[in-house]
């Protein structure tokens, strides 16, 4: 497909110049370049679809040097749906995707089994070329160049999805709750997609992780690959459905967009609204619990864009973080801005990534925290290697992970 | 246009970081904010960081013979950074260090891609205020502003851009810097340069350093909202707040037409079937609020006002600010095209100005939304059309030929550039488009800066 399609096409005339979106840009804070905030961008569009631009690689760059934070789209006055519009444009240069990027497509297309095998033998270059740092993290060991410094997340030695299936409470559940894990918990953050079990199932409710649950395409939404995300899609809106689940979890902002929208927009399909009814992020699902951390300092918070955009949730987890106890919150100014993870944006645009980044870092560190505590794996990987580079003294910790920690009180579920 | 020797050389001086020459690039720079004005791709577009790449940028221009369009961050409404000859367009928003701030003798010295919100905060840590808001305030940067000349909605009590500039670094069409005023309130010293080179759009030189003068932050504030039946009502409110000794920091009015469609878009409970709203401010030591909060409540009772709500915390006075926040957004959604008018007439012409904008759109079966700073008599009706026609130039026409009658101008604050260019011998006459070009010839002889701009050719 050549142009942006009529969706995006509508939504970029709407667009009225005003510029209010450089405002709130994380990529037009770093680059001061008009094509890569959402008005250039959306120009673009407009001229790509008129036919007076090529969708060439130079153009590839100026839609792709997006972290799809949706901040513009939230800021706009003439409520322009700019993440419509950029993927339509994404859709329309998805044949110039780079090798390795559509690598990790062609790995996500290809169903579990073959995403499991990858991330086996991903593992086993892992062991040779990396040195632990921490619980879960690599460092390279030959550091070559800045790209090849960064720290990247240890391949979990068994998937989730490898454990049991359900999970039961000590007496009656207060509900049958399934957890769509994602590629980030189920297979690199597996201790944390543990932890979440734990604490749902500490706090009553019965946990299914459906065996067989795969991607949930966004990194293939994002890549331009519309179709492939809908083949995903539909896949996981049969195996969720099947389950008969009061609720279905998750724990990854990008996951949680997905199956609040993602899935039934792709779709169209009744099912899908019928999941997006009962999905619910983690930290929704317990806010009322009482709960405390073995941690001790002050934690800060980090929205991810997917959730207090992608769905609208921002006070919960930051009530959470305010309620509990043993931890001390502090608000770092910024926090619902983007950290430059962005998916495969880190891989293509890691420099810029870090700039943003390290912005986060620097903001959490003023307001006092000694933990930077988010709810989307995608974040917690970028923040680390941010946190990380800069030396900082502090930790980078999911949600989940903070609410597990052992410290001083047994147990973290009072 | 752009050779591909100049082109070397740009990059010579620039590096590759800081020169943009691909179409996916050039398209983000081919316009402004303003609507319904043609739009042109520049040949290159260049982001210098230091005043030394912008003198040889001009220099190596000059040499060339190339346009140069200078440019901040885009927001203007009259297509001032269109490169409407292609060219070359010079963007400073990466240059934007606040140099200095002086607490004490309460100045400020910025680069000109400083955003004017931004200097603000830094000058709140102070207790200071830099005090000219236009709307674009949390984008706009500081040279473009000094450029435009730009207003804000706090003109009535606290003026406008030029009135808190009090020195320049300019860079003229030949590459020499200049510095010009200084940075004390009071200074005689020659000409007043600064204010030549004020709202002078890009077509005098290229502004690298701004100095201006911060006052101390008012203390308190207290925010109304009055709705009126009746439009003469609401004008007569403006000039009876004033005439009772009150200059409120911001006194704003919008029509019956702006508020429905502020109201079907953003639900903000206001009553559709009233003619007016006004948003009025006062701010300064509690005290003096408190007093002149009374004054402006009785004041609008006494003009008749439907009802005035004043905002008790924070979260209200922000409420009551979305519906003049929603007002252009509102409009600009309704139809593809909007025009956004600048009139600006003495604060005692308001009402006839309003009663007149509605007879226009009657006469041209035109939909005119009209909202703006009734305090200092700056309007800005906005027409709301599919495409530009006939029509609508003779309602632009009118509008300005009646502003100038009225005694007023026809631009407040968003410039001349194209929108307003063939509208200029109308207010300046013919004498004074000749000083004016006297003017441009004495610093751009070779016509390099914003050419097709005022005081030039550009007749839509």
């Amino acid at each position: 497909m050549r142009y942006a399609g009529p969706g995006a096409t509508a939504q970029a005339e709407r667009c009225m110049r005003c510029g209010n979106c450089q405002a709130v840009c994380p990529v037009y804070r770093e680059e001061r370049l008009e094509s890569g905030v959402a008005r250039g961008r959306l120009a673009a569009i407009r001229r790509l679809q008129a036919g007076e631009l090529e969708p060439d690689d130079a153009l590839y760059k100026r839609v792709f040097k997006c972290t799809l934070c949706m901040a513009c789209e939230a800021h706009c006055p003439s409520g322009v749906r700019t993440q419509t519009a950029f993927l339509g444009a994404r859709e329309a240069l998805a044949d110039r995707t780079p090798l390795f990027k559509g690598l990790v497509c062609r790995v996500l297309q290809g169903g579990p089994g073959d995403t499991a095998r990858a991330l086996k033998a991903a593992r086993l270059v892992q062991r040779a070329a990396f040195a632990t740092l921490g619980r879960d993290h690599l460092r390279p060991r030959l550091p070559l160049g800045l790209f090849f410094r960064r720290i990247i997340p240890q391949v979990a030695p068994r998937p989730l999805t490898a454990g049991p299936e359900v999970y039961r409470p000590a007496g009656r559940p207060r509900a049958r709750v399934a957890f769509f894990t994602g590629c980030m918990l189920n297979y690199v953050y597996a201790r944390t997609g543990r932890a979440v079990v734990q604490v749902l199932v500490g706090l009553g409710f019965e946990v299914v992780v459906p065996r067989g649950q795969h991607c949930c395409g966004t990194p293939l939404l994002a890549a331009g690959k519309t179709g492939a995300a809908r083949e995903l899609a539909r896949y996981n809106v049969t195996l969720f459905s099947e389950v008969r689940a009061d609720l279905v979890v998750t724990a990854c902002a990008s996951c949680g967009g997905a199956l609040r929208h993602g899935f039934s927009d792709l779709t169209g399909a009744e099912e899908a609204r019928a999941l997006a009814e009962i999905a619910c992020d983690f930290a929704m699902l317990i806010a009322d619990g009482r709960l405390s951390t073995g941690f001790r300092g002050a934690v800060t918070y980090h929205h991810p864009c997917h959730l207090i955009r992608g769905q609208g949730v921002s006070e919960e987890p930051v009530a959470l973080l305010e309620g509990l106890g043993g931890a001390q919150y502090v608000a770092s100014a910024d926090a619902d801005s983007c950290c430059g993870g962005g998916g495969t944006f880190s891989l293509e645009y890691y420099g810029l990534a870090r700039r943003i980044g390290a912005r986060k870092v620097s903001a959490a560190l003023k307001a006092g925290a000694r933990a930077l505590v988010t709810e989307c794996p995608a974040c917690v990987m970028h923040l680390t290697d941010c946190v990380h580079l800069a030396g900082a003294p502090l930790e980078v910790l999911h949600l989940a992970d903070l609410l597990t920690l052992e410290g001083e009180s047994a147990g973290c579920l009072t | 246009m752009v050779s591909r020797q100049l082109l070397r050389q740009l990059k010579d001086i620039l590096g590759s970081d800081g020169l943009l020459s691909d179409p996916a690039d050039l398209v983000g720079y081919a316009g402004d904010a303003a609507g319904g004005l043609p739009e042109v791709l520049p040949d290159v577009v260049v982001l210098p960081t230091q005043t030394e790449q912008i003198s040889r940028i001009l220099t190596l221009a000059s040499a060339h013979r190339v346009p140069v369009y200078p440019r901040g961050a885009g927001t203007n409404l009259s297509g001032g950074v269109v490169p409407l000859e292609g060219g070359i367009v010079l963007c400073t928003v990466r240059m934007d260090r606040i140099r200095r701030l002086d607490p004490v003798d309460m100045y400020a010295v910025v680069e000109p891609g400083v955003v004017i919100e931004d200097l603000n905060r830094r000058a709140g840590e102070h207790g200071l205020l830099y005090p000219p808001d236009p709307g674009s305030v949390a984008t706009a940067t500081m040279g473009g502003s000094v450029a435009e000349g730009s207003g804000g909605l706090r003109g009535l009590k606290y003026g406008v851009t030029r009135d808190y500039v009090l020195g320049l670094e300019v860079v003229l069409a030949d590459g020499r810097v200049v510095r010009v005023g200084g940075r004390t309130i009071k200074n005689v010293t020659g000409y007043d340069l600064v204010r030549l080179f004020v709202g002078s759009e890009g077509t005098l030189g290229v502004i690298t350093e701004i100095t201006v003068r911060l006052i101390p932050a008012p203390e308190a504030s207290a925010t109304f909202l009055a709705t009126f039946d009746d439009l003469g009502r609401a004008g007569r409110a403006v000039a009876d707040i004033v005439g009772a000794g009150v200059l409120p920091a911001t006194l704003e009015i919008m029509d019956d037409y702006t508020l429905a469609c502020v109201e079907e878009h953003a639900a903000l409970g206001l009553p559709t079937d009233a003619a007016a709203l006004l948003l009025i401010e006062v701010d300064g030591p509690r005290e003096t609020v408190e007093i002149e909060a009374a004054t402006v409540e009785e004041v609008c009772a006494r003009a008749g006002a439907r009802s005035v709500q004043r905002a008790r915390d924070r979260a209200e006075r922000d409420r009551l600010w979305a519906a003049r926040r929603a007002a252009l957004p509102a409009l600009a959604r309704r139809r593809p095209v909007t025009i956004l008018e600048d009139i600006t007439v003495p604060r005692s012409k308001v009402a006839e100005m309003l009663t007149f904008i509605r007879e226009i759109a009657a006469r041209y079966g035109l939909e005119i939304g009209t909202f703006g700073h009734a305090g200092d008599g700056n309007l800005h009706p906005t027409i709301l059309v599919d495409e530009i026609d006939d029509r609508v130039e003779a309602a632009v026409r009118a509008l300005v030929g009646r502003a100038l009658a009225l005694g007023g101008t026809l631009s407040g604050e968003h410039g001349i550039g194209m929108a307003k260019a063939p509208f200029l011998v109308e207010e300046l006459g013919r004498e004074g488009v000749a000083l004016t070009s006297t003017i441009k010839r004495a610093l751009d002889p070779l016509n390099i800066l914003n050419p097709g701009k005022f005081p030039g050719r550009w007749r839509g």
